[in-house]
């Protein structure tokens, strides 16, 4: 069978088409600009075998996104699917993914206000797929629902137990579908059983990025909390941040200015003052504050991989992921140097020329595995599906 | 030899009496609210309380929590200091007004040396990487915030005494009603879970420690808290108290063999964000020579040394040296005060 997964962005929405269970992508692409005015027109990259078209249309929300590419899809009748799956960022109390009916969109929409930016625009799509296609099985899968198995003990924030029954602060956590992804696929690529596999796994986005302790095949923390904001330092969001300064910036500013200086202009384009992206401050080492800007970005993913590493105990890899953990071997040889004593060695060699994934760039006398693995949310997401269609 | 310690909170001043007659010990301890009279009445309320014990004083010792990063040292304190003082008032102004009354009125009413000594010197020289937040450059310096601890002084004395054994990486647990944990090279202090307030950091008795910046915008936002009371929940309503809605010390949650489920959860909580703070030292030294522990609460020790033991796997890496301080912060305040008497 097939599955149309989509992903929403706050301005995109990639979409991929995966036949199931042979795990093949027949065709996917991407709807950029969507809802926002920019020099560049809105446009979809479509991708068919190995061919990309780019079709402008103009998409002023995601659910005219949506239709647009329904309507690229519909117009090649080699490119049907039996069920959609949606990646949806915050599922709140939901421990696992779920059939979408008209009460559970009821349901989500009750969640958008623990993420903002991203729930709506996904239920958008939902709301639309609902209208236009009743017939068809949709499916949400949650980036929180991997950490449900976090212990009480770690979701609890030592808040007062009036203040958490009436807000339900909590740790979520995010990332979660990826950090399953590839916890899955490294444990199958060590021979390892999913139920005993122990590891660290470092989804570093060029966007968001987040680092999960994995016990026996299990999340047991993630960098990130109540919200995306916080843990680790990311391309425009500070992460961890002492309360008393969010305070004081609350103090003079409103909440929706705090919220947007966080959350927008902090992290790697508020420490320098040049880019968002990692890769342009590493790739520029003439300047003092980019070197300043790299030590305060690695340090704090090296504090968390150390924390992690020692609350998992016996790890048997430290898994990296994402655009910059899948293809930046300066970084990743930055946050394993120095760590011989939780039985960590790269080798510096097979770390540079890492070419197709997954991979091992650990020494031969390392403890620890070091796997540089690909992400596939949207396959994923796929596999989720399928096992609730037969539920369907 | 008598000492005068006074340690200035927001309400009250704690002072002590330390004598040398017979080895170092405190004499005589009280405080004193001061908010309704002022610190200047308060002053002179302790000054008459030790003249009616007949203890003549030599030297006194004020405990600053903050110093910015212009005190990295003990300073002898007079007019120069109320000026630098009064400089930095803006950063942390609840902990540096009651040290600058407090400065003036003892010089004013007494004549022997007054040194103040500040937590956060220790810290001064804290790397950028580590005192650094990943917010816009205008609006640090605007607020001039870094990253410091708050426990410096025990901090110091601590790796002080594991210097002599020639330990260079060490962990240094100080065990407070909020615990801090520091991770230092040779004497140097590369890490601490404290922060740019007191406020970040390991959760307290009634503090939370660190949390996710979008929950205070959240309960300003959308539960309608302002700042303040923010400010109020997260300094006395949170920590211990906030989780179970009593009074609970540490020593009630490591020390002791209760069964009570909150006292068994609570233990599993602050365990689980010690060891993490742990983890986290030992890969910014890649390795751990000493573990030390200090504060009040140091009695604790053998509790977190079984429960360390058993949970940090190392390699390459000699056995970790588990040791204590077990003097208390007036003795320690007496003693660095007598080096500069």
């Amino acid at each position: 069978m097939r599955i149309l997964v989509f992903n929403c962005g706050s301005s995109s929405l990639k979409y991929k088409l995966i036949e199931i269970p042979e795990e093949k992508i027949v065709a996917g692409g991407e709807a950029q600009c969507v809802g926002v005015t920019t020099s560049a027109p809105s446009v979809i990259y479509h991708r068919l075998n190995d061919t990309e078209e780019q079709i402008k249309v103009k998409m002023k929300n995601h659910a005219s996104a949506f239709n647009a590419i329904m309507k690229i899809l519909k117009h090649d009748n080699k490119l049907h699917f039996d069920a959609v799956g949606h990646r949806v960022a915050h599922g709140g109390k939901y421990k696992d993914s779920l059939i979408i009916t008209t009460d559970t969109i009821k349901n989500l929409n009750e969640l958008n206000k623990l993420a903002p930016i991203h729930n709506p625009v996904a239920i958008e799509v939902i709301e639309e797929m609902q209208i236009k296609y009743p017939n068809l099985p949709q499916f949400a899968v949650f980036d929180t629902a991997y950490h449900s198995t976090i212990p009480k003990h770690i979701y609890t924030y030592p808040l007062p137990l009036e203040l958490i029954k009436e807000t339900g602060i909590r740790k979520y956590g995010f990332h979660g579908t990826s950090h399953n992804f590839v916890v899955k696929e490294t444990a199958k690529f060590l021979k390892i059983p999913l139920k005993e596999f122990n590891a660290v796994s470092c989804h570093l986005g060029s966007g968001g990025a987040s680092l999960c302790a994995v016990i026996n095949g299990k999340s047991v923390d993630n960098t990130m909390g109540f919200s995306p904001l916080q843990g680790l330092i990311m391309n425009t969001r500070c992460g961890d941040l002492d309360p008393g300064m969010t305070m004081h910036i609350l103090s003079s500013e409103n909440a929706d200015t705090t919220e947007n200086i966080l959350n927008r202009k902090s992290g790697i384009i508020g420490l320098s003052d040049i880019s968002s992206d990692i890769r342009d401050i590493i790739s520029d080492k003439s300047k003092s504050i980019s070197q300043k800007t790299e030590r305060i970005y690695l340090w704090r993913i090296k504090k968390y991989l150390g924390a992690y590493l020692t609350v998992v105990r016996s790890p048997h890899a430290i898994i990296f992921t994402d655009t910059i953990g899948e293809t930046n071997p300066y970084i990743r040889e930055k946050l394993c140097s120095d760590m011989s004593v939780f039985g960590i060695e790269i080798d510096k060699n097979k770390n540079t020329s890492t070419e197709k994934f997954p991979v091992d760039i650990s020494s031969e006398t390392s403890k620890v595995k070091i796997i540089v693995i690909e992400t596939n949310e949207e396959l994923e997401i796929a596999r989720k599906s399928l096992n609730l269609f037969s539920k369907f | 030899m008598n000492s005068l310690i006074i340690i200035p909170l927001k309400e009250k001043l704690l002072f002590f009496c330390i004598s040398y007659k017979c080895g170092r010990k405190i004499v005589y301890e009280d405080s004193i609210y001061y908010r309704s009279v002022g610190i200047k009445i308060g002053i002179e309320k302790v000054l008459s309380i030790i003249s009616s014990q007949n203890i003549q004083l030599k030297y006194t010792v004020i405990r600053a929590q903050y110093g910015g990063t212009i005190f990295k040292t003990p300073e002898y304190a007079n007019t120069r200091t109320i000026e630098k003082l009064k400089k930095i008032e803006h950063e942390a102004p609840l902990h540096i007004s009651p040290v600058i009354e407090c400065t003036r009125v003892l010089n004013e009413k007494l004549k022997i040396p007054l040194i103040i000594v500040f937590e956060t010197s220790f810290f001064a020289n804290l790397p950028d990487y580590e005192s650094y937040y990943a917010i816009p450059e205008p609006l640090v310096n605007h607020i001039n915030k870094k990253r410091f601890g708050y426990h410096g002084i025990f901090h110091q004395e601590s790796i002080k005494k594991t210097i002599c054994n020639k330990d260079v990486k060490v962990i240094s647990i100080c065990l407070e009603p909020r615990m801090e944990v520091v991770a230092s090279v040779s004497g140097n202090p590369i890490l601490t879970t404290g922060g740019a307030t007191p406020l970040e950091g390991l959760p307290g008795e009634t503090s939370s420690g660190s949390i996710d910046p979008t929950i205070i915008i959240t309960l300003n936002r959308d539960f309608g808290y302002t700042p303040e009371e923010i400010n109020d929940i997260l300094t006395n309503k949170s920590g211990f108290l906030g989780i179970t809605g009593r009074s609970i010390k540490l020593p009630d949650i490591l020390g002791g063999k209760s069964i009570d489920k909150d006292i068994l959860f609570l233990r599993e909580f602050i365990k689980y964000r010690i060891l993490m703070a742990c983890g986290s030292c030992i890969a910014a030294m890649n390795g751990v020579d000493t573990i030390i522990f200090s504060g009040r609460y140091f009695f604790l020790d053998k509790y977190l040394e079984r429960f360390l033991k058993e949970k940090i796997l190392l390699f390459n890496n000699k056995e970790i040296r588990y040791d204590t301080i077990s003097t208390f912060l007036p003795e320690i305040l007496s003693d660095i005060g007598k080096k500069y008497y």
